[in-house]
């Protein structure tokens, strides 16, 4: 048992990397690598187990639905939803709270003090039944969605953006630069925004996990995203009604989106490893 | 030590204040109210009248004002849909969340603390390589999907368990091991990085050249050290468990305020889901401020700054 | 045998980082009398801070290596010890002062209860004992009011106070050889000296041997007997102070005592020895400080130099050591 070495660092990165790359190329690819169309009925065959179960057949690899559909081309297909709605909400959320946090970091003052008031606030609140709330309330959809998670996870962007901005301002070459008369805006582009890559990337993957988690809960609800093709939180909830006599309709689309999101989090840690290097046991 | 708690404590009004003005606003898109309380072929006059009766006439900030006041008095208002008091809907599924909560805390406590400290002793070994791949993966899959896993395996398939409800022991084991899990998944993390950030520290390394047993120097010096942040974290989680358990109390159908809030939700009763909101933001601040408490006891630090 | 009460011969230690080994002791010979005190002095990086704490073994031990043809301490081999006698052995033989008071505290136990548990653990004192003897332990270190900063935690006094505290600490057993790393580096230059004083007098009361470990040569010229000179994880000269001062006869000495024992000259006049230290993660077959020493030829190239004491009692690992003071 001593002197057991276990995967390093970069090797799980690269693992992280590679199940999201995987991932994303089913959603690309989705209509020519999946077997069937996904909404393609076949009652005859419904209820199939996968493949290494009794009455499983290698046409079904991982079995069929209550009407016979394919539940590997499903799950191949909610991959374009799932990831679609999490690097949507990755986007808004970044631009949204590094922008914020851009503005908070650079003018100081009250704006900081309010923002920064705001951040705390909802980093010490649950998020989730707000959103689902709002989404109640305020009916569901693609972009709804997105906004709400983007609502949730901008203040994750916005604390390290800020972080990053306050301590470049305050470096010799900015105060320099602000002498000479370099705009407000330039400055930001040239000197702050450079700085804040690495962070904004490193959140961004975990955010990316995060966000395909509360799609799922959203959608396992019923206030998700709607449409003919499901994602794999839907899918989730539709297969829950046959828990007792068909566990993978549950169980497939749990599997897709537990890799995709320990896929988001190796790389958000590999990630944050590299830019911020600090002597770990 | 006054001015750390009472910034804390003004935080915590903030906070409250956000949410219970993010609920209000919310609450006021859904529509007028006073189209679903009255009866469908009530006059316009009568529909004034209630309006009046209401307050629903006055300005938007003295209803929020009036709203805040009357939540400050325990009145979060009125489900039409179940014709009940929102706070006594509440109080009357509290214990239940209570329950589920609680027991699930304490298991995730009972297993994280010893594993993290244990996995942080033997680093680099099997163990911490297995406990830890396990931790991201518990911390990767969505909670209510293990749920429901759990159920497929012990209650379907083993039958050893119920598949869900409420009464005897049997029935809070699934749900309160699920949302453990979850809770577990992460101090375990936060645990075991603690507890090595803190074995490096200098003040172990003095502790060690005093001649120390090696039980005072993990039990004294790193151990109450290294809980600082947990505690922390496990403050966090009991909240989130006590405010947010809604998925899990909705799959086994655990009589709680968190599937009473779902379900208002599916009914389209707002002033319920409001009251819940608020509810559970008020359960975040009250525990979070209990956690500010016990630092001042474990950390001297914030005692004296 | 030799009657010394730090014997080591030829330690090594290595430490694994990232896949890769980091040689920070090469081969360290070194002997301490008992009451003797001995200056280590030498670059950071030079190995100097993780030689003293292999000696009672305080490294961590799942990253370094420790290996020693001999290696003892009041007679007895601490590579051979079980973790037990370890615990025995730290504290009444062997007791050590860091560099940062703050950091080398526990903040959330108070000062009593550090100063106390060490009494209690080795002596078996009764808490009340203990207690008072902190408190008599606080007031020979010069720190006022001992009745009050019991009860305090470590933030609560200032740099110089911390350090008085962490020196009570070490001397509350009074151990027989006493290891003070970098003692004074991180205090206010104003009370670098009030330490030093302290540190001075308590060693000559109790009579006990000590190593002064630090980067700074004409600190130690007031406080040591004898100097050490570490470079690249081995000792290259060793020297009583006044001969080592008067006459170097390593380059390397030379060169530390041009940049720093300059009082003349202003610091930022003074000149550094150009050139780097040499890799740690290099194996080395040849003098480590070839690459940045004037009087270097083919031999220092191709072969370790050994060292070798001479008539006069110094010891040099030089090939071309400077002769006579020159």
């Amino acid at each position: 048992m001593r002197g057991f070495r276990p995967a390093g660092r970069d090797t799980l990165g690269l693992i992280g990397l590679g199940i999201l790359l995987a991932a994303v190329a089913c959603a690309l690819l989705a209509p020519w690598i999946a077997p069937f169309e996904p909404t393609a009925i076949n009652l005859p065959a419904r209820m199939r187990p996968p493949f290494w179960l009794e009455g499983g057949s290698v046409a079904h690899l991982l079995g069929t639905d209550n009407l016979g559909r394919d539940m590997l081309s499903r799950v191949i297909f909610g991959a374009r939803i799932s990831l679609a709605v999490g690097a949507a909400a990755v986007v808004v959320g970044a631009a949204i709270g590094s922008s914020i946090g851009i503005i908070a970091g650079y003018f100081s003052g009250w704006v900081d003090l309010i923002l920064s008031v705001v951040i705390n606030a909802q980093l010490s609140f649950p998020f989730t039944l707000l959103a689902i709330f709002l989404l109640a309330t305020l009916g569901g959809g693609f972009w709804p969605v997105v906004l709400v998670l983007a609502l949730g996870t901008w203040v994750n962007y916005a604390r390290v953006v800020r972080g990053q901005v306050m301590s470049v301002k305050n470096q010799d070459y900015v105060h320099a630069a602000v002498s000479v008369g370099v705009p407000t805006t330039r400055l930001l582009r040239t000197t702050v925004l450079p700085n804040t890559v690495s962070p904004i990337i490193v959140v961004a993957s975990f955010s990316m996990a995060q966000a395909i988690l509360t799609e799922a809960a959203l959608s396992f609800l019923g206030v998700g995203v709607d449409g003919s093709n499901p994602s794999w939180g839907t899918m989730l909830n539709d297969g829950r009604a046959f828990l007792q006599t068909a566990w993978w309709l549950t169980a497939m689309p749990g599997i897709a989106i537990a890799l995709t999101v320990l896929g988001g989090n190796l790389c958000g840690d590999w990630l944050q490893d590299r830019f911020n290097p600090k002597v770990g046991g | 030590m006054l001015r750390f708690l009472a910034r804390r404590l003004a935080m915590a009004l903030v906070v409250l204040l956000i949410v219970s003005f993010t609920t209000f606003v919310v609450g006021h898109l859904t529509g007028d109210p006073v189209d679903l309380i009255a009866p469908e072929n009530a006059s316009r006059e009568a529909k004034e009248d209630l309006r009046e009766h209401l307050g629903l006439n006055k300005p938007l900030m003295v209803q929020y004002g009036s709203y805040v006041w009357r939540a400050l008095q325990g009145d979060l208002g009125f489900s039409f849909v179940q014709q009940a008091a929102v706070s006594g809907l509440i109080a009357e599924r509290l214990p239940a969340t209570l329950q589920l909560a609680l027991t699930g805390f304490v298991l995730s406590i009972l297993i994280a603390v010893p594993l993290g400290i244990f996995i942080a002793l033997n680093r680099n070994t099997l163990w911490d390589f297995i406990a830890t791949s396990l931790a991201m993966i518990g911390q990767s899959a969505p909670n209510f999907w293990i749920g429901l896993m759990l159920i497929a395996l012990f209650a379907v398939q083993l039958r050893l368990l119920p598949v869900s409800g409420y009464g005897g022991v049997s029935y809070i084991i699934l749900p309160a091991i699920t949302i453990a899990l979850q809770s577990a998944a992460r101090l375990t993390r936060l645990m075991r990085a603690s507890m090595l950030e803190v074995l490096n520290a200098d003040y172990v390394r003095t502790a060690r050249s005093k001649g120390l047993r090696e039980r005072s120097v993990l039990w004294v010096h790193s151990f109450r050290n290294a809980m600082i942040p947990v505690v922390t974290m496990a403050g966090l989680e009991l909240a989130e468990l006590i405010g947010g358990a809604f998925i899990t109390e909705t799959i086994f159908a655990w009589p709680g305020v968190g599937r009473l809030a779902v379900n208002a939700v599916y009914q389209r009763d707002f002033p319920l889901v409001q009251g819940v909101v608020l509810f559970a933001a008020a359960a975040f601040v009250v525990i979070n401020f209990l956690v500010d408490l016990l630092y001042v006891v474990i950390d001297p630090r914030v005692k004296l700054s | 045998m030799s009657g010394a009460l730090l014997d080591i011969a030829d330690l090594t230690v290595r430490f694994q980082r990232r896949g890769r080994t980091i040689h920070a002791v090469r081969g360290l010979s070194l002997r301490i009398q008992p009451g003797e005190v001995v200056g280590l002095v030498g670059e950071s990086g030079s190995g100097k801070s993780v030689a003293v704490m292999a000696a009672a073994r305080l490294l961590d031990e799942k990253l370094a290596r420790i290996e020693a043809t001999r290696l003892d301490l009041d007679g007895r081999p601490v590579l051979d010890m079980t973790r037990r006698q370890l615990e025995a052995l730290r504290g009444p033989v062997v007791s050590y002062i860091f560099q940062d008071p703050l950091s080398s505290l526990n903040p959330v136990l108070t000062v009593g209860r550090q100063l106390s548990e060490g009494l209690r653990r080795h002596r078996g004192l009764s808490r009340a004992d203990a207690r008072a003897a902190a408190l008599d332990l606080l007031g020979q270190v010069g720190i006022p009011a001992p009745e009050l900063r019991v009860a305090q935690y470590p933030h609560q006094a200032s740099g110089g106070m911390r350090q008085r505290m962490m020196i009570a600490m070490a001397l509350a057993l009074r151990p027989k050889l006493l290891i003070a790393d970098e003692p004074t580096t991180a205090l206010d230059v104003t009370v670098q000296a009030d330490i030093i004083r302290l540190v001075q007098r308590i060693q000559a009361e109790i009579g006990m041997a000590m190593i002064w470990v630090t980067h700074d040569l004409a600190l130690l010229a007031r406080v040591a007997g004898r100097i050490l000179v570490m470079y690249g994880g081995r000792i290259v000269e060793d020297a009583p102070s006044a001969q080592l001062y008067a006459a170097p006869a390593h380059p390397y000495t030379r060169g530390l005592l041009d940049s720093t024992s300059r009082f003349d000259v202003p610091f930022r006049d003074q000149q550094p020895i150009p050139g780097n230290p040499p890799d740690p993660s290099q194996v080395l077959n040849a003098c480590a400080f070839e690459p940045r020493c004037p009087r270097a030829t083919d031999i220092c190239r191709a072969q370790l130099p050994p060292l070798e004491a001479d008539a006069t009692g110094r010891s040099v690992a030089c090939f071309h050591p400077l002769e006579g003071g020159s």
